[in-house]
């Protein structure tokens, strides 16, 4: 009977060791999903490890590391990576904040603007990338036609290495602005108005106001967002798969479009995994050290 | 007691049931694999839809349940490459191209096809041998040709008139002639394809490099892609390309430079042998009728052969049935009802192509297309690109490297370094192209 009674009360979540049962499932389930494919991926990395050549399959230790930092692609992919995610993180933020500031006042046909806005985020990736690589293509796309009619030099911008990377962080800057906005917008609704009283009868101006008021207050919010669109930008892939396989060269390659070469058309699932983990690491030293110590201040409110 | 009743009965039950399943096989020897489902996969091809078409003929023939998914080129190779790596008995029939021959057959994810073509005496020298090849490894075949293509030279007639070009070039020199006509008449000269990739910017550059005398492996099986000819190729690709065609042609695919030529952007396009039937269909193509075909000049590149085929992966659960619907799909009447009812013109049996109806619908430029398509086929070499099982990882190279001259870089560094990466690969029993 007591012991009945003790498991209902488990069950309904009121006993003390009730947490075991929320606990639990989802730590198994990450064990699964990701905890056990990731010590397989570093299981991986350490072998030669061809699926087409499964013959000579053989532990090798850190070997494919160590090719790893003599290959120059990826470098290369690694520049263009850091490159791309740096360069559309600070576009993003800096539209996205102007466009959360926008829609934060009283404005006619709030809602709509609002809708409008978050379209893009909402397109699936591919879809986007398809519609941009139309958009830009030099014969029949949307950009030649416009600039035609207005005599304007038709650019190509896909087939040059200057261009191609700069097109396609507009693709991203397009599609992620929304995002970025979304996150700065519930920030800056969650903001308390005492400040801004206070400010306002101290006679302080509007720049000062956001320098001194808004921005320190959300700086929470805009690490969110960093470290969510960091992450994303790192592995961006889809895009590049869609829109140039990496070319003109190896202009447009990232990182995980090199992994995805080396694991599903050279069937090199050891050398991959390698690069996945090297990626890995990556991402979490930067989230580590620098969202952690940013999320975990208080924000400084003088 | 009990038990021995039991034991009775259970081999009553066994022998009822071995009764059963003779029973109709028996009855009906003409399905022997009545009532089974197989899987097969298949690229997004006119050859396809009209096989999907006539699908429930076939099913209603042999009581063979067949699931057909259709997939994008590009993603039905990745597809079906790691459902074979990963031993998956996900399909009894997949659809690959020759440069997976040699990757397939040798890691031994695809059946050879010998014995299935002996026991059941399907007629395959019917089949255009160069396809057959192209499908086979050290010997043996592998693979069941669908279509098949070569190239081709094809230009606009009203262009070379306004030009002044008499005719086809013939030659290199007759061809770079045409080149400078054109430009004088302010004329984009010539597309092919420029996007990266071991199947696309690739293609054209190894007709140049093989055609200027260069070679994959050199005479001790050693890869040779930095030499004088590959150079020499990628510097007169990227010129061609840079200097005398479209804007945009640097990511054009095969689809794009059939585009260009077809909305008359351009006067003259090398590539496959099949562009004709949608440049010659008028709903979709402004130059019908103002297309010449020929070989492709002498001294600027030879042509490619290249086909995709049917084959049964090893692991497959029902090889017969799968067996069944390859011999089927690829029977004669089949592929004329797919080349008659469809804009399809790359039947792989020499019986469908040299038909009466085949030819009449088909009649190009006055029996030009035929007759340069036959040319074509019958001296372009299987092993154009090499049939190797690290080809897609050396094509890639040889892919990044021209798209880097394209882009001003110079060509011999480029090459070195293809070379330098690759210099293990070691293939003493290549044949060599230019002896």
């Amino acid at each position: 009977m007591d012991r009945k009674k003790k498991f209902i009360k488990f069950v309904t979540l009121e006993s003390p060791d009730s947490w075991k049962l929320l606990y639990y499932p989802g730590r198994i389930i990450l064990l699964l999903i990701t905890i056990i494919p990731t010590v397989y991926a570093l299981y991986l990395s350490l072998h030669y490890y061809n699926l087409g050549k499964l013959r000579d399959k053989k532990f090798i230790f850190l070997q494919n590391y160590i090719e790893l930092f003599q290959d120059e692609r990826f470098w290369n992919s690694l520049k263009v990576t850091l490159c791309f995610a740096l360069i559309s993180l600070a576009a993003e933020l800096i539209l996205g904040m102007l466009i959360a500031l926008g829609l934060s006042k009283k404005i006619k046909l709030k809602g709509v603007a609002q809708t409008a806005i978050l379209l893009p985020m909402i397109i699936t990736p591919v879809v986007v990338a398809l519609f941009w690589k139309m958009f830009y293509d030099p014969q029949f796309g949307n950009l030649s036609y416009f600039l035609s009619l207005l005599n304007l030099p038709v650019p190509d911008m896909l087939s040059y290495r200057n261009t191609a990377l700069p097109a396609m962080i507009i693709v991203d800057i397009w599609e992620w602005t929304p995002y970025v906005a979304l996150i700065l917008l519930s920030g800056l609704q969650a903001l308390p108005q005492e400040p801004y009283e206070a400010a306002r009868v101290d006679g302080a101006s509007r720049w000062q106001t956001f320098r001194y008021i808004t921005f320190p207050l959300m700086r929470s919010a805009v690490n969110i967002a960093v470290i969510f669109r960091f992450m994303d930008l790192f592995k961006w892939m889809d895009t590049v798969y869609v829109m140039t396989g990496g070319g003109p060269g190896v202009s447009t390659e990232t990182l995980s479009y090199y992994a995805y070469m080396n694991n599903f058309k050279f069937l090199d699932v050891g050398y991959a995994s390698a690069l996945c983990i090297v990626m890995l690491l990556i991402v979490m030293v930067i989230c580590n050290t620098f969202g952690k110590k940013i999320l975990l201040r208080e924000p400084e409110g003088e | 007691m009990r038990r021995t009743t039991k034991k009775a009965l259970a081999g009553l039950l066994l022998g009822s049931m071995a009764v059963g399943t003779v029973i109709p096989a028996y009855a009906s020897e003409e399905k022997p694999y009545d009532g089974e489902t197989i899987r097969v996969i298949m690229q997004a091809h006119t050859t396809t839809d009209s096989i999907q078409e006539l699908l429930p003929q076939f099913e209603e023939m042999t009581g063979i349940d067949v699931e057909l998914e259709v997939m994008p080129q590009e993603e039905m190779f990745d597809k079906t490459q790691i459902a074979l790596a990963a031993g998956s008995s996900d399909y009894d029939v997949i659809m690959f191209d020759l440069m997976y021959t040699a990757q397939f057959a040798d890691a031994g994810w695809i059946e050879e096809l010998g014995p299935y073509v002996e026991k059941t005496g399907y007629d395959i020298d019917d089949f255009m041998p160069g396809y057959l090849n192209s499908l086979s490894y050290q010997g043996k075949l592998y693979g069941m040709p669908i279509y098949g293509e070569s190239s081709m030279l094809m230009y606009n007639t009203e262009m070379f008139e306004q030009a002044g070009i008499e005719g086809a070039p013939k030659t290199k020199e007759e061809f770079d002639e045409a080149v400078a006509k054109l430009d004088a008449a302010g004329i984009p000269a010539i597309v092919y394809r420029g996007a990266k990739g071991h199947g696309m910017n690739v293609m054209p550059w190894t007709g140049m490099f093989l055609e200027m005398g260069g070679d994959w492996f050199d005479a001790d099986g050693n890869l040779a892609v930095n030499s004088e000819a590959a150079v020499k190729a990628a510097e007169y690709y990227a010129d061609l390309l840079k200097n005398h065609s479209v804007s945009g042609v640097e990511s054009f695919n095969w689809d794009q430079c059939q585009l260009a030529i077809q909305q008359g952007k351009v006067a003259m396009c090398i590539d496959a042998t099949n562009f004709a039937s949608r440049l010659e269909n008028p709903e979709k193509s402004t130059i019908v009728g103002k297309v010449g075909y020929s070989v492709i000049p002498d001294g600027m590149a030879i042509g490619w052969t290249v086909a995709s085929g049917f084959a049964i992966p090893t692991e497959a659960q029902h090889k017969d049935a799968g067996w069944e619907f390859i011999q089927w799909a690829l029977n004669k009447d089949s592929q004329l009802a797919s080349c008659l009812n469809g804009d399809r013109c790359d039947p792989t049996r020499i019986s469908v192509m040299n038909s009466d109806e085949f030819n009449e619908k088909y009649n190009y430029a006055d029996g030009q297309w035929v007759a340069t398509t036959i040319e074509a086929l019958s001296t372009c070499p299987a092993d154009y690109r090499p049939r190797i099982v690290e080809w897609l990882e050396l094509g890639d190279g040889i892919a990044t490297a021209l798209s880097n001259v394209m882009q001003g870089d110079d060509a011999q560094a480029e090459f070195d370094k293809v070379q330098e990466n690759f210099k293990d690969l070691k293939y003493p029993d290549y044949e060599m192209f230019n002896k």
